[in-house]
């Protein structure tokens, strides 16, 4: 799924653990022991097939170069507030929100409207970010 | 702390140090981003920045805001770590392609640390026995992006595995009292009913941690506590075991050396190889940094 986001090559392997893909680049994974983790998640495996997670799109950050939507900041505000754009024009289905250059996580195009897929703790903390950047005094 | 008054040096200096507040550091993720870049960054969004004179990639830092409210700590730009607690890593030295445990890893600043000297290749196992303490790991593993990592949830002291890794950091669960400045009910000393438990369970750790690693491998032992029997104490357990030797160990900043005797316990000059860092020496934590290379 990732060559839809443009990603030429994975900077890692893939391994699919707990119904998920993971990029990692360790060469074994531990036996006899409980893991958690094996680098960072993907993608997970969904009913209606692999929906991309915000920090896999954030790892693999500038190697996305499709089906990614940049968002100004009050955009981006609205959309982590659970609010959807209409954005005509969009490609259908999952895409990689985008602030100033930067991956910030996954997003989804239904129809016309873009809704955010960030987890909702880590949108309370971009929420949270964003706020006080308001309150700062930018030098450049 | 008042049994310590004796060991440490400059007692006035050292309980100055405790009673102001502690500098924030912040230690870039290399991975993601170059230590001007995010310099630049963040000089322009008004935070005042200052280079540790002992490494280029950490700052300390001052803002308007808290340094964990920026939008690029949200994006895994940095991690704020502490510039005691970035010395174990320092002392362990691993690299790229490697095999190293981080045995007792949450909440990760140490491990997301590995990962950089390693260049996110090789095979980085961070465990921890908490699955609560795990979330936190991940939480920082996943917003650092690094995928050398594998994370496992069981009693450090259990780990299964014999001569597997290069090197293995033990950071071991303690009493705490290094980090009195920004816990202000550890100031008055840990009760030592609490520093013998643990110390029990530090013997385990390290012990275990010497059969993981490799025969000739380095395992570093560490703590943010001030109390010998979690310190010098535990070094000697292994020591005594034949399990180790120790191996001198300059860091980079002012520090005192591990003690020889406390309270008629004699742990032995080889323990002037072992480092200890206070609040006074450089304006931060306390902490304790052993480091054993396995008996052949």
């Amino acid at each position: 799924m990732f060559q839809e986001f443009g990603v030429e090559e994975l900077p890692g392997r893939l391994v699919f653990r707990h119904k998920a893909f993971w990029l990692t680049t360790a060469p074994e994974i531990p036996e006899k022991v409980r893991v958690h983790a094996v680098g960072v998640r993907l993608a997970r495996v969904q009913s209606h097939g692999l929906k991309p997670t915000s920090f896999g799109l954030m790892a693999l950050g500038k190697l996305v170069r499709k089906r990614r939507v940049e968002v100004s900041r009050e955009e981006l505000k609205e959309l982590l507030l659970g609010r959807a754009l209409r954005r005509p024009g969009l490609p259908e289905g999952y895409v990689a929100l985008s602030l100033e250059g930067e991956v910030l996580g996954c997003g989804e195009v239904r129809g016309e409207l873009l809704r955010c897929q960030i987890p909702r703790g880590r949108r309370q903390e971009l929420l949270v970010a964003l706020a006080y950047e308001e309150k700062l005094v930018f030098r450049g | 702390m008042e049994r310590y008054r004796e060991i440490i040096p400059e007692w006035e200096a050292f309980w100055e140090a405790i009673l102001r507040p502690l500098p924030t550091v912040i230690r870039t993720n290399t991975l993601r981003i170059d230590p001007a870049d995010l310099r630049r960054r963040l000089e322009r969004k008004g935070f005042d920045l200052r280079s540790l004179p002992w490494d280029e990639t950490c700052f300390e830092i001052r803002g308007e805001i808290p340094a964990g409210n920026a939008l690029e700590h949200w994006l895994g730009y940095y991690y704020i770590q502490e510039a005691t607690q970035l010395l174990p890593v320092k002392a362990l030295a691993p690299k790229p392609g490697e095999h190293v445990l981080d045995l007792c890893a949450a909440p990760g600043g140490k491990t997301t640390q590995i990962a950089q000297y390693m260049e996110d290749y090789g095979l980085l196992v961070a465990n921890d026995s908490s699955a609560k303490r795990i979330q936190a790991l991940l939480a920082n593993v996943y917003r650092l992006g690094i995928k050398c990592v594998v994370v496992t949830e069981c009693p450090g002291e259990k780990f299964p595995g014999e001569g597997e890794f290069d090197r293995v950091l033990v950071d071991a669960p303690c009493s705490g009292e290094g980090v009195a400045r920004r816990f202000p009910h550890l100031r008055k000393g840990a009760p030592l009913s609490a520093v013998l438990r643990l110390s029990a369970l530090q013997k385990k750790l390290l012990a275990r941690a010497l059969e993981l690693v490799k025969p000739g491998g380095i395992v570093v032992y560490s703590t943010c506590t001030l109390a010998p029997e979690e310190n010098e104490g535990v070094v000697k357990y292994v020591l005594d075991r034949g399990l180790a030797e120790l191996i001198p160990w300059e860091p980079p900043v002012p520090h005192a050396p591990g003690l020889i005797r406390f309270l008629g316990i004699e742990y032995g000059p080889e323990m002037q190889k072992t480092v200890r860092i206070y609040p006074h020496h450089f304006d931060s934590e306390g902490g304790f940094i052993a480091v054993l290379r396995r008996s052949l």
